[in-house]
């Protein structure tokens, strides 16, 4: 009898099993791309470079109004906090005594308060014996302008006003050190500290 | 003899008067919710649609619309204060941006190494699509080798399984 049931020839089967086989890689690839990368993964700050931007804020303790301008020709350390944010309890010592060894050295470091009671951050501020000034940005405003993705977050400013780096979580004085000496601040200050 | 306790005019108006700059400072210090920034109809769609198109910095691929976190809804209030201020969408746009780069955007810009996003999905769908037209030509071709017609695959497996023997009948 013949053989009424002739085999497939399948016209192209090997190339379409290879592109369907690329597409899966792809997708794959692709996938665990995207699931080991996570979201807070963030580009660099389109503000390094930049001049900051300059505001105006009540002082945390003092009520005194300061601005950013006022501290042209300082290297300047901005660090935004809250008295809830746990990081910020972890990197206030770093901070007090980055500002304790180079406060007299052209270095100011400066704290902004955002999302947070006055009391709660003076309560913070008098617990953690933080010497540096804070000022309170009761809106927020300030924290959008920064392009403030969460807390603590902090800026290096060199003396003529511009953001040479940004620091999203907590902060180290050796990491604050780096990012100082990389704006120009004098090597000889590092030995001080340590 | 009745003892009235109550202030003097003069003594109260100086009070009202003394007290305006310490209302005036605290006003100062509070700022406008977003919900205080009053917009019209048309500029409360375009804000709207403009919380839509901005990512929460703080949440996983989340929308202003969707998300109450601080930081969003402080975004949220710096565009009903911007659109109220007469900003184009552009401006509003560009102005996050400039903070949180392009990465703020929930749709990326159609430019650059983006187009690669927005080209990719069809090439696949495309290549999908050309499989498949493949696989059904190919079946087509057994069809015909056999001397069935693709309208032959149509019914059930019995109906299938009697044709089958009516075509070896006829052979």
């Amino acid at each position: 009898m013949e053989n009424t049931q002739p085999q497939a020839p399948q016209p192209g089967s090997g190339r379409a099993k290879f592109v369907v086989f690329g597409v899966v890689v792809a997708v794959l690839v692709f996938l665990a791309y995207a699931l080991t990368n996570p979201a807070q993964n963030l580009p660099e700050s389109p503000l390094i470079n930049q001049q900051g931007k300059d505001f105006s804020l009540p002082d945390l303790t003092t009520g005194d109004m300061r601005s950013l301008a006022d501290l042209r020709g300082q290297y300047v350390i901005l660090n935004f906090w809250a008295s809830w944010c746990t990081a910020c309890k972890t990197e206030v010592p770093e901070l007090e005594a980055l500002h304790q060894a180079l406060k007299s050295a052209g270095v100011t470091v400066l704290g902004i308060v955002v999302q947070d009671e006055a009391d709660d951050a003076r309560a913070f501020a008098s617990k953690y014996q933080m010497s540096f000034p804070s000022l309170i940005d009761l809106s927020g405003s300030i924290a959008v302008n920064y392009g403030i993705t969460g807390l603590p977050e902090t800026f290096v400013f060199n003396p003529e006003g511009a953001i040479t780096r940004k620091f999203i979580g907590g902060v180290t004085r050796e990491m604050l050190l780096a990012a100082l000496t990389d704006a120009g601040f004098g090597q000889q200050v590092t030995g001080e500290t340590q | 003899m009745r003892h009235n306790k109550a202030l003097p005019y003069w003594a109260a108006l100086v009070l009202a008067w003394s007290l305006i700059p310490v209302g005036v400072a605290h006003a100062a210090q509070v700022p406008i919710s977003a919900a205080q920034v009053e917009l019209s109809v048309d500029q409360e769609v375009r804000a709207m649609r403009l919380n839509e198109q901005l990512k929460c910095p703080v949440c996983k691929n989340q929308s202003l619309a969707a998300s109450s976190s601080y930081i969003a809804e402080e975004m949220k209030r710096t565009i009903r204060l911007m659109v109220r201020d007469g900003k184009s969408d552009d401006e509003i746009l560009s102005y996050f941006v400039e903070r949180y780069s392009e990465w703020v955007l929930l749709a990326p810009p159609k430019q650059g190494v983006n187009w690669i996003l927005y080209g990719v999905p069809p090439v696949v769908a495309l290549g999908i699509g050309f499989v498949l037209w493949r696989r059904f030509r190919s079946v087509q071709y057994v069809q015909a080798r056999s001397g069935g017609q693709p309208e032959a695959r149509a019914g059930t497996a019995s109906e299938r399984a009697q044709q089958w023997l009516e075509q070896q009948e006829r052979l």
